[in-house]
C-alpha cells in the first residue's frame, strides 16, 4: 500500500510538472509569432468596414490586455488568470470567454469520443482475444481478419464520407450533420438525449469503426505471441479448462500493452477530430479550434490548446494509477 | 529394487516436427517402463527430444509436432485414446509438471496462491477461500516457503523461490507422476542442490514416480535410481544407474561419464567431439555412428535396437548386440 502512494504520488508530480510545462509553452509560442495582434484585431475591424481606431485607442487596449508590461509580469499575470480559469475573450465571439466557448463544446467532444474510444477498445480487445486464442484456423479469425486489415487502412474521415451517404442520403436515417436539432431546448430531457444520440451514431460509427480494426488486429497479435509463454504452457499442463487459460492467464497479460495503446490513442483521436467534427458539423472541441483557426482568433487556439493537453495528461495520470492494478510489477519498476 | 506396479508404459513413442524442410523426428521411437514411486531420470543433450518427450507425455504436443506413433500408458490406459477433455483431467490430477524454466512458469499478474489455487478448484470444484488459503499455505511450507507467499506475486520471487512454489504446485494435486524438466538448470548450485532435495523430499513423501529430465548427469546420478540415455531422438541406454556407472555399455554414455569431473582423477576433461546429427535427415546406421570412437562398418548401415544384455540393463549398440549373437 506505501508503495502504491508512493508511485501515486510520484505520478501526480510529473503529472503537475507536464501541466506546468504545457502552459508555459502555450504563453511562449504566440509571442514568438511575428506582429502585433492589437494590429491584427485593428486590422480586421477596418476590413469589416470599421474603424482602425486612433493610436490612443490601440494604446488604451494594449494596457487593458496588459500587453505593454515586460514579458514576465505578463506571463504572472497568465499564470494568476488562469488559476481562476480565466482564459481572457474570444476575439471572433467578442463578448464571449474563451472558458464559455469552451464549456459550451467540451460536453460534446468528451462524450461523443470517449463513448467512440471505450467502445470500439471494449469491442476491438475482446473480439481480438478470441480470435487470438482461436489460432489462424479459426473461422472467426479466417473472416476477421481481413475485415479489421480492410478497416485499419480506411481514413476515417472517407469512412464518414461513406457513412454519411449511404445512411443519410440513400437511406436516410440519420441527419447529415450537427450535435441536435436546431432549434430543440437545450435541457436534460429524454427527447433531447435521444436527438443528441441519434446525431451521435454517425460520427462515432466511423471512429469506432475504424480503430475497431486495429485494438482487434493489436490484441490478436498479442494473444497469439503470448501463445508461446511458458506460464501459458504451464496452465494447459495443470489440466486448466481453455477458457480459463485465455481470460485469467493469456488475456490479463495481453491487456497491459492494449490499455497504454488506449492512452496513445486518445491523444491521436483527440487531435484528428478536428477534421471529423468538421464534416459533420458536430458542435466540439474540434469545430470550435476549426473555426477559430481559419479566423485567426488566438485567444481561443490558446485555450483550446490547452484544455486538450490537460485532458491528455490527466487521461494518461488516471492511466498511471490504472497501470499498477492490471500489472503488478509496475509500482517497483516505475515508482 | 523390490518388483512395482508399473504405472507409466511408453511404447515406441514417435514425435515429429513437420516443417517445410520435412519431418524433425524429435522423438523416433522410445520405449521404457516406470514403476510406482519410482524416480526415473532421462539424460540426453540439448536437442536430443526429451523435452518434446515430456510435452508428449502430458498430451500437450502442439503443431508443428505430432504424435507419429505409439502409445502411453498411464495407469493401464492409452492417453491418446483418451478425449480432450478427459486428458485434461488427468493432466496435473495424475500426471504433474515441473516446467525447465520456473522464471517465466508463473503468470506474472497473478498471486502465487491464486495460481495453485486455480489447479485445485479446476480440478476438485470450488472451495471457498478460507480452505484454500489454509491448504495452499500449508503445502507452501512443505517445501520450505513462508505463507506470506500465497499473497505474493512472481516477481517478488527469488528464481529459487520461484522453482520451490512450481514444486508445491505439482504436488497439490498429489499425482502419481511428476515429470521435471531440468527443474534446476536455471539456479545455482547452491540453490540447485537444496531445491532438488526438496524435490526428491515430497517425492518420497507422496509416493509419486518422478521422472527427472536433464542434461547434468552427475545431478541426476544422486536422485534417480534408473536413467535412460536419449540420443538423437532415441534411447542409447537404459538401466539402474549404479550398474550404468560401474559399466557403461554404450559408448555414449560412457563418454558422458568419463566427461563429469571428479575429485579423485585430476587429468585433462574430454568432451565429445562433433555435434549430435540433424533430427531432419537422421542418418540410416546408428546416429552416433560420426563421433563414436568404437564405429565398425556395420553402424553407418543398419540403425541398431534396444535390447536387454543384462537383467533390467538395455543398450542400443552393434557392439553389444554382437556379443549376444
Amino acid at each position: 500500500m506505501w508503495l502504491y502512494l508512493r508511485y501515486v504520488f510520484g505520478r501526480f508530480a510529473i503529472f503537475i510538472i507536464t501541466i506546468f510545462i504545457a502552459i508555459t509553452i502555450v504563453f511562449i509560442v504566440p509571442r514568438f509569432v511575428p506582429g502585433d495582434p492589437l494590429f491584427a484585431v485593428t486590422s480586421k475591424l477596418a476590413e469589416m468596414g470599421g474603424s482602425r481606431g486612433s493610436p490612443e485607442l490601440v494604446e488604451e487596449y494594449r494596457k487593458l490586455f496588459g500587453l505593454d508590461q515586460p514579458v514576465l509580469t505578463q506571463y504572472l499575470y497568465y499564470l494568476k488568470e488562469l488559476s481562476k480559469g480565466n482564459l481572457g475573450y474570444s476575439i471572433a465571439n467578442f463578448p464571449a470567454t474563451v472558458t464559455e466557448l469552451l464549456m459550451r463544446s467540451l460536453p460534446w467532444t468528451i462524450g461523443l469520443l470517449s463513448v467512440a474510444t471505450v467502445i470500439s477498445w471494449l469491442i476491438g480487445t475482446f473480439i481480438g482475444a478470441i480470435s487470438g486464442w482461436g489460432g489462424k484456423e479459426s473461422k472467426i479469425s479466417k473472416v476477421l481478419v481481413p475485415l479489421a486489415l480492410g478497416l485499419y487502412t480506411i481514413p476515417y474521415y472517407i469512412l464518414a464520407i461513406i457513412l454519411i451517404f449511404l445512411f443519410v442520403y440513400v437511406w436516410g436515417i440519420f441527419p447529415i450533420s450537427g450535435g441536435y436539432t436546431p432549434g430543440f431546448p437545450i435541457k436534460f430531457s429524454l427527447p433531447f438525449v435521444l436527438d443528441v444520440i441519434k446525431h451521435s451514431i454517425l460520427p462515432a460509427l466511423s471512429i469506432i469503426l475504424i480503430s475497431l480494426g486495429w485494438w482487434f488486429l493489436s490484441m490478436r497479435s498479442m494473444i497469439v505471441l503470448l501463445q508461446g509463454e511458458d506460464y501459458i504452457l504451464l496452465a494447459q499442463a495443470k489440466g486448466l479448462s481453455d477458457r480459463r487459460i485465455l481470460w485469467r492467464y493469456a488475456f490479463r497479460n495481453a491487456l497491459l500493452p492494449q490499455v497504454s495503446g488506449l492512452a496513445i490513442s486518445l491523444a491521436h483521436i483527440v487531435g484528428g477530430a478536428i477534421i471529423l467534427e468538421k464534416i459533420f458539423a458536430y458542435p466540439g472541441v474540434g469545430w470550435l479550434l476549426y473555426n477559430s483557426i481559419t479566423e485567426l482568433d488566438f485567444p481561443t487556439i490558446q485555450g483550446g490548446v490547452l484544455v486538450v493537453i490537460i485532458a491528455l495528461t490527466a487521461a494518461n495520470f488516471i492511466l498511471d494509477l490504472i497501470y499498477p492494478l492490471i500489472d503488478p510489477r509496475i509500482k517497483y519498476k516505475r515508482g | 529394487m523390490t518388483e512395482r506396479k508399473p504405472i507409466l508404459r511408453v511404447k515406441d513413442l514417435k514425435v515429429y516436427y513437420h516443417t517445410d524442410r520435412g519431418s524433425v523426428r524429435a522423438v523416433d521411437g522410445v520405449s521404457f517402463t516406470m514403476h510406482e514411486g519410482e524416480s526415473f531420470g532421462i539424460v540426453g543433450e540439448s536437442g536430443c527430444g526429451k523435452s518434446t518427450m515430456a510435452m508428449a507425455l502430458l498430451g500437450l504436443v502442439v503443431s508443428p509436432g505430432t504424435i507419429e506413433g505409439g502409445q502411453i500408458f498411464l495407469d493401464g490406459t492409452d492417453i491418446f485414446t483418451l478425449d480432450r477433455e478427459l486428458i485434461r483431467k488427468i493432466r496435473w490430477s495424475q500426471i504433474s509438471f515441473i516446467p525447465q524454466g520456473a522464471m517465466n512458469s508463473l503468470n506474472p499478474v497473478m498471486r502465487i496462491g491464486s495460481q495453485i489455487a486455480d489447479v485445485i478448484t479446476t480440478h476438485q470444484g470450488y472451495q471457498p477461500e478460507k480452505i484454500l488459503r489454509k491448504r495452499i499455505q500449508k503445502l507452501l511450507s512443505t517445501v520450505g516457503l513462508p505463507h506470506r507467499v500465497y499473497r505474493m506475486y512472481p516477481h517478488e520471487l527469488s528464481g529459487g523461490m520461484k522453482q520451490r512454489v512450481c514444486i508445491a504446485m505439482a504436488i497439490v494435486l498429489e499425482p502419481e507422476v511428476i515429470i521435471a524438466d531440468e527443474p534446476t538448470s536455471a539456479l545455482d548450485v547452491v540453490v540447485q542442490r537444496v531445491v532438488m532435495q526438496t524435490l526428491v523430499d515430497v517425492q518420497e513423501r507422496l509416493g509419486a514416480a518422478l521422472i527427472l529430465i536433464g542434461h547434468d548427469m552427475g545431478l541426476q546420478a544422486q536422485v534417480v535410481n534408473r536413467q535412460a540415455v536419449m540420443y538423437a531422438g532415441k534411447i542409447a541406454e537404459i538401466g539402474e544407474v549404479k550398474t550404468m556407472y560401474k559399466n557403461p555399455l554404450h559408448p555414449y554414455t560412457k563418454l558422458l561419464i568419463e566427461s563429469l569431473p571428479t575429485l579423485q582423477l585430476r587429468h585433462d576433461f574430454q568432451g565429445i567431439p562433433g555435434l549430435p546429427p540433424s533430427l531432419l535427415n537422421p542418418p540410416k546406421g546408428c546416429a552416433f555412428s560420426n563421433r563414436c570412437p568404437y564405429v565398425m562398418e556395420h553402424c553407418r548401415e543398419a540403425m541398431p535396437k534396444l535390447v536387454e544384455i543384462q537383467p533390467n540393463h538395455f543398450v542400443a549398440c552393434h557392439l553389444h548386440s554382437e556379443v549376444i549373437k
